[in-house]
């Protein structure tokens, strides 16, 4: 709604006023009343995406003959941007957010009252997610589901492995390292690149075994005991008196 | 690349007179054996030379054989000295080096906390205790636990072997001494 030129015009003492003064004083106070009436309204805007935070989105009621507006954001992952203040007309609301497609969706404000918009925007890149933590396992299927594929992996030590098959000792060990980082829109060229991580050295444990005394046993016993524990018997050393 | 037989095939070459007394052990069935076209050879070193094994007269070193018997368990080398010491830790497949010598070669005085007179004799001389069944039965025993009259045998028992027990010299106690025993009894 345009809010039209207040013309000023003062009556004299004595001079009448007429029925078109008087009309267009009532014309005026309906158009005030009608505005400030419009900027009552509120519009709720909800973003129908899954996944995607909707305060990461920028959502302006915007119009060829005004200021855009900027709506409130919400403060949670469930929450829906709020404008108000919105003058009387049609107003085109925008919603954007880096990754996605600008949607946009017209309403019209003509008095107090509410209006609920939902949008969907269409995502033009892959956000890349958070793998850190995760067993290699689990980052693979969350790679999968974002359409990103993993191009690189590699241990704390620099060794490589092949992606496609890391082994399968190596599908338990937490990623320590991603790359792009958690949250990074990757356009379509750039996801082609793919993404890498770095998984924690695969622990090779060790297994120790006590040394037993040998003292007083046949060289087939000693074999026997050692052997039994997993261990080999080395050199052995038949001593005699020196002559 | 090997050659395909037939079991009896096999019994013959194995030098088995009765195959059907062979076969008769067992079922009736079809084994392939892969023979390997080149005969197994060891070749073994002396010094820095290496040389292959001799062959046996089998007819003849029965003969030889004849006039020895295996040696007795008691006589054989025993584990006298091990690379890697009792109680450390090593990574599983790890060698252990040892030395061996004979029981009769084996003075006491090898082993911790011996008696002094056992300190020099070798394990087979205390043989005569080790084959008494009270003196078995007492080594068996916490010392600290033995009665009056057990202390009592067992030291005229160990005097009769020239062991003198003397319980204010540590070294000649009588727990020195069942040390010294309880030490040969591994070599027996």
């Amino acid at each position: 709604m345009e809010l039209k030129p207040f013309v000023k015009t003062l009556v004299r003492p004595g001079q009448p006023l007429t029925a078109q003064g008087w009309n267009d004083l009532v014309d005026g106070l309906d158009a005030v009343h009608t505005f400030l009436r419009a900027t009552l309204h509120v519009v709720t805007v909800r973003l129908t995406n899954a996944g995607l935070d909707p305060r990461d989105v920028r959502v302006t009621a915007v119009r060829g003959d005004a200021a855009p507006v900027e709506a409130v954001r919400p403060t949670d992952t469930a929450g829906a941007h709020i404008l108000t203040g919105l003058e009387a007309g049609t107003w085109t609301i925008v919603a954007t957010a880096p990754g996605f497609r600008a949607e946009t969706a017209n309403v019209t404000i003509s008095d107090a009252g509410a209006t609920e918009v939902k949008l969907t925007l269409e995502a033009t890149a892959k956000v890349m997610p958070e793998l850190f933590g995760l067993a290699l396992s689990t980052a693979l299927d969350r790679l999968q589901a974002a359409g990103i594929a993993l191009t690189r992996l590699m241990d704390f030590e620099g060794t490589d492995y092949a992606p496609a098959n890391p082994g399968k000792e190596r599908l338990g060990q937490p990623v320590l390292a991603q790359s792009p980082v958690a949250g990074t829109l990757l356009e379509s060229s750039r996801a082609a690149g793919g993404a890498a991580v770095v998984i924690a050295v695969p622990a090779e444990l060790e297994s120790v075994v006590e040394v037993p005394s040998l003292a007083g046993l046949t060289q087939d016993e000693a074999k026997r005991v050692l052997e039994n524990l997993g261990l080999r018997l080395g050199k052995v050393t038949v001593l005699q008196p020196r002559t | 690349m090997g050659s395909s037989f037939r079991f009896g095939d096999i019994a013959l070459r194995a030098g088995i007179r009765d195959v059907s007394a062979a076969a008769a052990l067992r079922p009736e069935v079809t084994k392939v054996v892969d023979l390997e076209a080149t005969r197994t050879k060891v070749d073994i070193v002396r010094g820095t030379e290496t040389v292959v094994t001799p062959v046996i007269n089998p007819v003849r070193a029965t003969g030889i054989l004849e006039a020895f018997v295996p040696i007795r368990r008691t006589e054989e080398a025993r584990s006298v000295k091990q690379s890697i010491a009792a109680g450390t830790l090593v990574a599983r497949g790890t060698a252990i080096d040892l030395e061996f010598l004979a029981p009769a070669n084996v003075l006491l005085g090898l082993f911790e906390g011996v008696h002094a007179d056992l300190r020099t004799r070798n394990v087979m001389t205390v043989a005569p205790l080790l084959d008494d069944p009270e003196v078995v039965t007492l080594v068996k025993k916490d010392v600290g636990t033995l009665t009056v009259d057990e202390r009592q045998n067992l030291s005229v028992k160990l005097a009769a072997q020239g062991v003198t027990v003397d319980e204010t010299n540590p070294e000649r106690s009588l727990g020195a001494a069942v040390m010294g025993l309880k030490s040969a009894q591994a070599f027996r």
